[in-house]
Parts: structure tokens; C-alpha cells; sequence
């Protein structure tokens, strides 16, 4: 009798954003691979990051956020490969690399998807996929600072970001926009990279994009026809020269 | 969704939980008695052992954003489909189309996710 009893209801919030947390528990760094321009190499470079650094003897996780236009399993010549269901979803390994995307389930259909739509879908697939323990997990976001950039930094709070950029102007406003933004919301940034750059020597202009240039990375014709194989692609000159960059992220 | 029950709970000071309302949208295709199932086990030992669960169903709906048509939704019979439905609901734009304009730009008005509307607790 000496207890208060009462039958208090309680507002229960979005079981999801709980389990994020708990799925990237552990995960030792998450490398967020972004651009605010599309077409610069993000997944490219991302993919070449994860390649590498599972090469080094990392555990590594690669999660393609890219809905609507999917590509880092072209890149890992990701084929006949699925997740397994296990209270959750546990991504398949590829070449060293545990893969996640919607292409396991859209295939080559086209996904198109709103805003909200774009945020759910990405909160769900959080929320399904189980990691396990990992080094790093790279994460290839779309062009923009929309759902997918905005998301990350609301719910991936250490997050550290590589800004992908290109010699073109058409490239450097745009990416120094990402950076400033970055800054201002005080997300990690671990630099910028600028690829398909005429040499890959010296990192003169590099104020240009806002944050600390981390490397330049030559254009590469070769790379085109390699995509699919990995074991080819790590060793063109882009990916040698992305090699450095990965040394950098690592100390 | 029991991790962040039992959190609730927690924080509430909860002695008891009598009751958890929990909604189920049937986009995610998820059985009732494999939920009731899945919560009895899972629970085994905890705070919302003795918890009574009342699961209610939502209906999907969907509303095409290109001719305003509304529709409730059908599984697409497939089961690759199915699947990737349940997991990602939002991927029925893959699959889906507006029954009268065949649009893929249609909202997803109701239907969606598993929740909890609230929990009934003593302290």
C-alpha cells in the first residue's frame, strides 16, 4: 500500500534512432566521402579508400548512400552477392569489403524518391544493417548538402568528412560551400582531395576549398576500363595516388 | 524497439509496465503473432516481462503527388519484391506505380514502420 501506483501513459520516440547508435557502436570511424558537386569521383575515391584500407589489414565497411544513382558496386564488380538476414540485414564482403546499397534489392531499376522518402529510407537502412566491429566505415553520400549530407550530420554525429573536389571552377565554389557549411556546424572535416587534376604534385591553391588539401590525384584514363576488378584498379596511378591519402586518414 | 521501451521505462522511473501499444503498418508485411512471439522472448527476464502488448495494425495508404489518386496498398506478389519492401519501405518507388496514371511519385500517406504509441506504466 505504501507504493504510489498510477497508470501513467508514456510517449515512446522513434525506436530507429536508438538503434543507429547502437548499430554503429562498434565502429571504431566513419569516413563520410562528399562533394557538393556531382561528377568529381566521390564514389571512386570511396570505394578506392575502402579497397585500400581492407588491403592494410583494416576492417572496413563501405555503405553506398547514392539512391539515385548508385555505382560503388560497379566499382567493386559487386555481382550475385546479397545480405544475410539475421535479425537485421549483415552486408556481404566484397573483396575485403563489407557492401551495402539499395542495388541488392532495386537492381538496375530506377529509385525515385522525395525528400522525406530520401531520409527514411536512409534511417531505415541504418537501422537494418549490422556492421559488426569495424575500422571504418566509409560512407559514399550523393552530390548536394540535401537529406543525405544533412542526415549524417543530424544522426552520425562523429562523422569526419572527406570533401571530394576537381580542378574546375565549376567544381571549387561549390565544394568550398560544403566546406564552409561543414565548419559552421562544427562537423569534423578531415580535408579535401582534388581529383583528376593535370599532376598530382604540390598542393599550391589549395585555400581554395576551405579546408586542409590532404592530396591531388592525377586524371587517369586507365582507371575506366578497370572498374569492376579491384585488384587491377588498385594499381593505376589514381589509385596509388589515393593510397597516400588513405596514410593520411590513417595517422 | 524493446531496447528503447525498456530506456523509456528506465528513465520514467517505471516499476511496472502494464501496457505497450505498439502500431504496425502493414507495408512491412510483418505478422502479428511472430511480433507477439519475437516480444515474449525477447523481453524473458526484463521489465516488460509481464508487459501485455495490444498490436494494431495501419492500413497502407498511398497517394499518387501526379493525378492525386489514393489507393491501399498490395503487396506486389513477388517476393524479392516483398522483401525489399519490408525491409525498406521506401523502395516500393522501385516497384510501385499509381494504379490510374502509373506514376512512381506517390506519398506514402499512412502504413509505414513499426511503432510504439505509448506505454502504460506504474511507478
Amino acid at each position: 500500500m505504501g507504493r504510489v501506483h498510477q497508470n501513467l501513459k508514456v510517449k515512446v520516440p522513434d525506436p530507429r534512432l536508438a538503434i543507429i547508435e547502437k548499430r554503429l557502436k562498434q565502429v571504431n570511424r566513419i569516413i563520410v566521402v562528399a562533394s557538393g558537386k556531382g561528377g568529381v569521383g566521390k564514389s571512386l575515391v570511396a570505394t578506392t579508400i575502402s579497397l585500400w584500407l581492407s588491403r592494410k589489414g583494416q576492417r572496413v565497411g563501405l555503405l553506398d548512400l547514392d539512391f539515385h544513382g548508385p555505382s560503388c558496386h560497379i566499382i567493386l564488380g559487386a555481382k550475385e552477392v546479397a545480405p544475410t538476414e539475421e535479425r537485421g540485414l549483415i552486408p556481404p564482403e566484397v573483396h575485403g569489403v563489407k557492401f551495402m546499397s539499395v542495388i541488392y534489392y532495386i537492381g538496375d531499376r530506377p529509385l525515385p524518391l522525395r525528400g522525406d522518402e530520401i531520409s527514411n529510407a536512409f534511417v531505415e537502412l541504418l537501422t537494418i544493417t549490422r556492421w559488426g566491429r569495424l575500422d571504418y566505415l566509409v560512407v559514399d553520400v550523393p552530390p548536394g548538402i540535401a537529406e543525405e549530407v544533412l542526415d549524417i550530420i543530424r544522426l552520425i554525429k562523429r562523422g569526419e568528412f572527406l570533401i571530394v573536389a576537381t580542378p574546375s571552377a565549376l567544381a571549387t565554389t561549390t565544394v568550398a560551400r560544403l566546406s564552409q557549411l561543414l565548419q559552421e556546424l562544427q562537423v569534423p572535416v578531415l580535408g579535401a582531395v582534388e581529383n583528376m587534376c593535370p599532376s598530382e604534385t604540390g598542393t599550391e591553391g589549395a585555400e581554395k576549398f576551405g579546408t586542409t588539401l590532404l592530396g591531388r590525384i592525377p586524371f587517369d584514363p586507365e582507371v575506366e576500363e578497370k572498374l569492376g576488378d579491384p585488384e587491377l584498379l588498385l594499381r593505376t596511378k589514381f589509385a596509388r595516388a589515393v593510397e597516400a591519402i588513405v596514410d593520411k586518414i590513417r595517422t | 524497439m524493446i531496447s528503447s521501451l525498456l530506456a523509456v521505462a528506465k528513465e520514467k522511473g517505471a516499476k511496472e509496465v502494464a501496457e505497450a501499444k505498439i502500431k504496425l503498418g502493414k507495408m512491412q508485411q510483418i505478422d502479428i503473432d511472430i511480433l507477439n512471439l519475437a516480444f515474449r522472448e525477447l523481453t524473458r527476464g526484463t521489465l516488460l516481462e509481464k508487459t501485455k502488448i495490444k498490436v494494431e495494425p495501419e492500413e497502407t495508404r498511398f497517394r499518387c503527388r501526379a493525378c492525386g489518386h489514393e489507393w491501399n496498398f498490395e503487396a506486389p506478389g513477388k517476393s524479392e519484391e516483398e522483401e525489399a519492401i519490408h525491409f525498406v519501405p521506401e523502395l516500393a518507388h522501385s516497384f510501385l506505380r499509381c494504379p490510374r496514371c502509373r506514376s512512381p511519385d506517390f506519398e506514402i500517406m499512412g502504413g509505414r514502420g513499426v511503432w510504439v504509441e505509448y506505454i502504460k506504466i506504474s511507478r
